[in-house]
């Protein structure tokens, strides 16, 4: 037993106290992630935090299966995406058609978060208004009957996080994927809404379980699915926006 | 499942710093946003904003998770 205050005793303290502070592996971790640089532009996190100990890949190797870069991913859908829109704008000459190639940076997070570009099917997306559901039930089977359908997602009947209804075709153009939302105007006035409500606002956790039930409701009401309007929760009464909805 | 509340979390910079966050409303709220970076000034992060790229929505939060630069690339 070495004696107490000698030098050596003194040394096995300071070590054993050294370890101890670093006894949890989170704790080290957290210590060596705070020593990190932010990004550097051109690579993507791996992990989707940039602080994460193995946070880089080269964007070109998101997927072995995708030869091509993530740029050139993306410019291989202009043409079937512009196609799609002129058949879209012939079918349904009277509707308001929208469009979009989803952004590299958007990509490269989605492409991180399903673990490759293979299940991505909205990197080309066109959205259809219809003026009333009997109208949106027709343009589906319009459709079907126009374009190769890969998919569908009917999410009036079973909403998205309880609230989001539309129904998503992913449709095949050229041997690629596009997307095609079928909404009501009201529907998109309900997820704007609630984008500026997540993105704009600080949300508590109570609000946000009582504010989903409540749009969840509005969206029965924009479907037909209910005909009278929902009573506003006492806990919302200051949203008046969600009133004029 | 990311909650609403969850999301507004992340979206926080890192002290004395900002956030840029690119948001693209064609997905559902809570997984609309894309992390663009985190930057020393409003200046830096809006600087970053690629110019060359169709009209999007970005924001810039600080710290505490407030906006404090919003708008688009045009």
């Amino acid at each position: 037993m070495e004696k107490r205050n000698s030098k050596k005793w003194r040394q096995q303290v300071e070590r054993k106290k050294i370890s101890m502070s670093f006894c949890d592996p989170v704790d080290r971790l957290i210590n060596w992630i705070e020593k990190q640089q932010p990004p550097r532009p051109g690579l993507i996190p791996k992990t989707g935090d940039w602080r994460h100990p193995y946070r880089w890949i080269v964007p070109e190797k998101v997927s072995n299966k995708t030869p091509l870069s993530i740029p050139e991913f993306i410019q291989s859908f202009q043409a079937p995406f512009q196609k799609t829109m002129l058949k879209l704008q012939k079918i349904f000459p009277e509707s308001n058609i929208e469009g979009r190639l989803k952004l590299e940076a958007s990509l490269r997070e989605k492409a991180r978060k399903r673990g490759g570009l293979e299940n991505i099917k909205d990197v080309a997306g066109t959205r259809i208004h219809f003026i009333n559901t009997s109208e949106l039930w027709n343009a589906v089977n319009i459709i079907r009957k126009n374009f190769n359908v890969l998919d569908e997602d009917n999410y009036i009947t079973i909403p998205k996080d309880g609230f989001y209804r539309a129904y998503h075709l992913t449709i095949e153009e050229d041997g690629k994927p596009v997307e095609i939302q079928l909404r009501l105007p009201c529907m998109t006035r309900l997820a704007e809404w609630a984008h500026n409500r997540v993105y704009k606002h600080n949300i508590s956790v109570k609000n946000e379980d009582i504010m989903k039930a409540y749009l969840g409701e509005l969206s029965k009401l924009c479907y037909g699915i209910i005909k009278t309007r929902p009573f506003l929760p006492s806990e919302l009464a200051e949203e008046k926006e969600l009133e004029m909805l | 499942m990311t909650t609403w509340a969850e999301t507004f979390k992340r979206l926080k910079a890192p002290k004395g710093q900002f956030r840029l966050v690119l948001l693209d409303r064609w997905e559902i709220p809570g997984e609309a946003d894309t992390n663009l970076g985190v930057f020393s000034s409003i200046k830096d992060a809006v600087d970053f904003i690629p110019k060359e790229q169709i009209h999007l929505e970005y924001l810039v939060y600080n710290d505490s998770g407030q906006i404090v630069w919003q708008g688009d690339n045009k």
